[in-house]
């Protein structure tokens, strides 16, 4: 193929005298022996690059942004909260504060320059702010330029994925409209005198290479103008041979023929190799500002600018963070050229060249940071978008996720099973975790973790590891009972004496309790703090199987459930979504909204194309609810999950439930306080026996993320209904006891004593 | 198309002679032959393209529920500013929610108050008034639903569980009406 090109290529040469005879009648035959094949061959190279362009242009992932901070007086935030949101949006501390980005930090205040951000609903403008705090609160936000206080402002929320990239590739698309004129200036400078004035090639700069090839006496590559860099980066191969060096210039002149001069640029500063991070391939100058610098684009000094276009030679050699002081002379060369072509002036230059490089500690990260709540949101996507509408056009999807929870969730999972490996002298990386929190009032999931975040693999357990959930279904079971107030209330005395149940398959079941021992009568109350599984049974079995089945299912459970009384114990696999998804309802007072982690999807160009408002359907009773949300509370108070009260102090009540399946497999916590839900799962991938119950395992991950989320304590908001008995005497562990407010649905007041 | 492409870069980029005839012949073919689409941004509709876009549900139809609900606005504004801790950010987005739908935006009204919303989960107003936004785009069930959500955190405010309750009623009245 090489040799029958570089025949065409002499042919070609003697094309343009030729031309002039083209019309006599005897050339026609030659015409089709000179001129066809290389016809056919550019034309077939033209057709190539049309297809090949149309798919590159289309290719512009989606990008998910976190939740937008909305931040206003009365808030609890303190300072290094809000410090913490800001940095994660890519906001620099400087003093004063003068460009959009940037902030100050003073005891007890911060200053900040926000940037403008089209959101869903309008723009927020670029403001400057003086943000005050006091006792862990926000107390004021002084709008500086205008001297006046506002109610709320929303700082731009962090990108913290993409959907449909490039397999490994990294991206951050800049338009040419918001490129900035100095990096234009820099590139043309250093790489392309001539860009904005010949047709492809740069005959003079060929001309000049080849000398210096001459001269040299070796082959150097030089003289490329951008069109042919673009060319080579985006459709040729990487090997250096003549007949792709003729491709690469027939192909650029064909590339000016398609595309205006600003959408070769355009290309160019998006699709330019700029640095490699492990494996992923920095492409542009978008991801490569804030793979280097941490910040976008748009936000670059002049010098920082001049040492991005001098990666373009060779962003490996020139790596400044690998070779510091050859980028620093690679950047000043720069410099130099954008004096010589007169970009800048010389005190200018000479000023930027005193700044130091300003390289970014660590990598910043434009990839997806939050693996599991990513993936939650792309398959959320999937179920609900066409392929085609998502593929490359560039959308933005406004996400749910909390960026500091998301932060907080991944860190605290992964150190507490650690610290649970060490304390229980547990093999190091055996336990695996997940953990789903969400908000309970609307059903946003604000956090994920679908594994430990030091481990590998893609396996995300939060939505994909099934497991049996133990104890964690009797909260609906005691719910299909309090629904029917008239045959139960908290104080209903329950059977937990020796019971044997003849399956259909005709094996007798004999339900055990996790102490080994039965009780006679035990109140509701007691038999779900102290998850007493013989008196769950009883109660599921009085209530109906049917029952239960239903309220599951209206309670987000979407599959069919067999009728096995084993069900009562948990024998039903869930992921820790659904399971997020059912105590939604429980903790939502009997509102369940559908799990989501979408709320808005814009089109590139800013037209809303979708919004995920809010759903919510009234499926259970609100006051059988409040009885189940008070045996909740109980749990935590005196319950299985009791050692929560040591350790949350401040933020109870709170209501959860421990969940232990057979043989210590599995370890389950959900529990909830004022709107934020969270379930918790502690296991083995291999499904084999742990060591952990429910309140030693995944409780432990539980209290560890909540105490860091600040979970508030549930606020109590008895539906009309409910009504409240001073004091109740009852049978409590084999003791007499005295409740105090047991709450009751009118007019069925729970009858006292069971011999007491 | 071709054509004016060819323009546009032959007036801003004149180029030296030889290579653009050439090429200019056999773009030319090019065209003629294949039919050429332009890499730029094709025209794509997303609206179209979408999936059904649930709140495009007719804002016009229940006119008169607004006429009835603007003789509660006052009143319920007033308990507003009775509740104990009035949050001056839930004002300013309860009001931008009134802006909006005074403008038409039901939908904008709505992401207003469900912003609001998430400051103030527990605030029953709120709730009745995104119930009521819902109610004027036709969205029965999320109204009936909305409502009784405001009915179970508004124990102690009897004008606005009667509000709730009107709501309900009317909500399902409506629905009825148009099964």
């Amino acid at each position: 193929m090489p040799a029958a090109r570089r025949r065409r290529r002499s042919q070609r040469s003697g094309l343009a005298p030729f031309t002039r005879r083209l019309f006599g009648p005897s050339s026609i035959y030659l015409l089709i022996i000179f001129l066809c094949a290389p016809i056919a061959y550019i034309v077939w190279l033209d057709t190539n690059l049309v297809s090949r362009l149309a798919n590159r242009q289309w290719v512009l992932p989606g990008r998910l942004y976190a939740n937008a901070l909305d931040v206003h007086p009365g808030q609890p935030l303190d300072p290094a909260g809000l410090e913490r949101a800001l940095r994660a949006s890519g906001y620099r501390t400087w003093d004063p504060p003068s460009r959009p980005g940037e902030y100050r930090r003073d005891a007890g205040s911060i200053e900040v320059f926000t940037r403008s951000f089209d959101y869903w609903d309008g723009s927020e403008p670029a403001r400057r702010l003086r943000i005050g705090f006091s006792n862990g609160a926000v107390v004021r936000i002084d709008d500086r330029d205008r001297g006046s206080g506002l109610p709320l402002v929303r700082i731009e929320p962090p990108l913290i994925g993409r959907i449909y990239p490039a397999s490994d590739e990294d991206r951050v698309f800049v338009p040419y409209s918001s490129l900035p004129p100095a990096l234009a200036d820099a590139l043309v400078a250093v790489e392309d005198q001539r860009f904005f004035d010949h047709g492809g090639l740069d005959l003079f700069g060929i001309a000049r290479a080849l000398l210096t090839d001459l001269l040299r006496g070796e082959w150097v590559q030089g003289g490329s103008t951008l069109t042919q860099q673009l060319v080579k980066n985006l459709f040729l191969s990487r090997e250096r041979t003549f007949s792709r060096k003729i491709s690469e210039i027939l192909m650029a002149l064909l590339l000016e023929r398609r595309l205006g001069k600003n959408q070769i640029m355009e290309t160019y500063i998006n699709e330019v190799y700029l640095g490699q991070h492990g494996q992923r391939a920095i492409h542009g100058f978008g991801a490569a500002a804030v793979y280097y610098f941490d910040r976008p684009l748009d936000e670059l000094g002049i010098e920082q600018l001049a040492l991005l276009a001098g990666l373009v030679r060779g962003a490996s050699h020139y790596n400044p963070r690998r070779y510091p002081k050859r980028a620093i002379e690679r950047r000043n060369h720069v410099l130099d050229r954008m004096v010589e072509e007169r970009y800048i002036d010389a005190r200018a230059a000479a000023m930027a060249r005193q700044r130091p490089l300003g390289i970014s500690p660590q990598p910043g990260w434009t990839q997806a940071r939050y693996p599991a709540v990513v993936d939650a949101i792309r398959r959320q996507l999937r179920r609900e978008y066409r392929e085609d509408d998502l593929r490359g056009a560039g959308l933005r999807i406004f996400t749910t996720v909390d960026p500091a929870l998301q932060d907080t969730t991944s860190v605290v999972t992964t150190m507490t099973i650690a610290r649970l490996e060490r304390e229980r002298g547990l093999p190091r990386g055996s336990l695996q975790v997940a953990a789903v929190l969400v908000r309970t009032s609307n059903g946003e999931i604000l956090a994920a973790a679908g594994g430990r975040s030091d481990g590998t693999g893609e396996f995300n357990r939060s939505l994909d590891a099934r497991r049996p959930i133990g104890s964690l279904v009797k909260p609906f079971v005691f719910l299909a009972a309090l629904s029917e107030p008239a045959r139960f209330n908290v104080l209903t005395p329950l059977d937990d004496s020796p019971l044997e149940i003849v399956q259909r398959n005709g094996q007798a079941w004999r339900p055990q309790n996790y102490d080994s021992a039965f009780h006679e009568d035990v109140s509701m109350m007691e038999a779900l703090a102290h998850s007493y599984n013989v008196a769950t049974v009883r109660l599921g079995l009085a209530v109906g199987l049917d029952k239960v089945i239903e309220t599951l299912v209206r309670g987000g459970l979407a599959r069919p459930l067999a009728q096995n009384p084993s069900l009562l114990l948990g024998a039903v696999e869930m992921s820790p979504v659904e399971v997020a998804q059912l105590y939604q309802s429980l903790a939502n007072g009997g509102f369940v909204s559908p799990l989501k982690g979408i709320r808005e999807v814009v089109s590139d160009r800013g037209h809303p194309l979708r919004r995920h408002g809010l759903q919510m359907a009234a499926t259970f009773d609100p006051a059988a609810v409040y009885l189940t949300d008070y045996l909740l509370q109980r749990v935590v108070s005196e319950g299985t999950a009791r050692a929560l009260n040591a350790i949350m102090d401040e933020a109870t009540p709170i209501a959860g439930k421990t969940g232990t399946t057979d043989d210590l497999r599995d370890s389950w916590f959900a529990g909830y306080g004022e709107d934020l839900l969270a379930v918790t799962w502690v296991g083995r991938d291999d499904n084999r026996s742990m060591g952990l119950t429910g309140a030693t395992g995944a409780m432990s991950v539980w209290a560890a993320l909540m105490l860091a989320a600040r979970i508030q304590p549930l606020k109590a908001h008895p539906p009309s209904d409910i009504a409240f008995m001073d004091s109740a005497r009852i049978q409590y562990r084999g003791a007499c006891r005295v409740l105090e407010s047991v709450p009751f649905i009118k007019p069925h007041r729970p009858g006292e004593g069971g011999g007491c | 198309m071709l054509t004016s492409v060819i323009q546009d870069n032959g007036q801003a980029f004149p180029r030296p002679a030889p290579w653009p005839l050439a090429i200019l012949v056999i773009l030319s073919l090019n065209s003629a032959c294949a039919g050429f689409h332009g890499p730029g941004p094709a025209p794509v509709d997303h609206r179209g393209a979408g999936p059904p876009v649930p709140e495009a549900v007719a804002t016009t139809e229940p006119v008169e529920e607004t006429g009835v609900e603007a003789h509660a606005t006052d009143r319920e504004t007033a308990t507003a500013a009775a509740t104990p801790t009035p949050n001056p950010a839930v004002i300013a987005l309860a009001g931008e929610a009134d802006q909006r739908l005074r403008s038409g935006e039901a939908e904008g009204a709505a992401a207003a108050l469900e912003r609001a919303l998430r400051i103030a989960p527990d605030n029953a107003l709120l709730w009745h008034r995104l119930a009521r936004v819902r109610l004027g785009q036709g969205r029965w069930e999320q109204a009936m639903a909305l409502a009784r959500k405001s009915d179970s955190l508004a124990t102690g405010d009897p004008e606005l569980r009667k509000a709730n309750a009107r709501l309900i009623a009317r909500a399902r009245q409506l629905a009825g009406g148009n099964e």
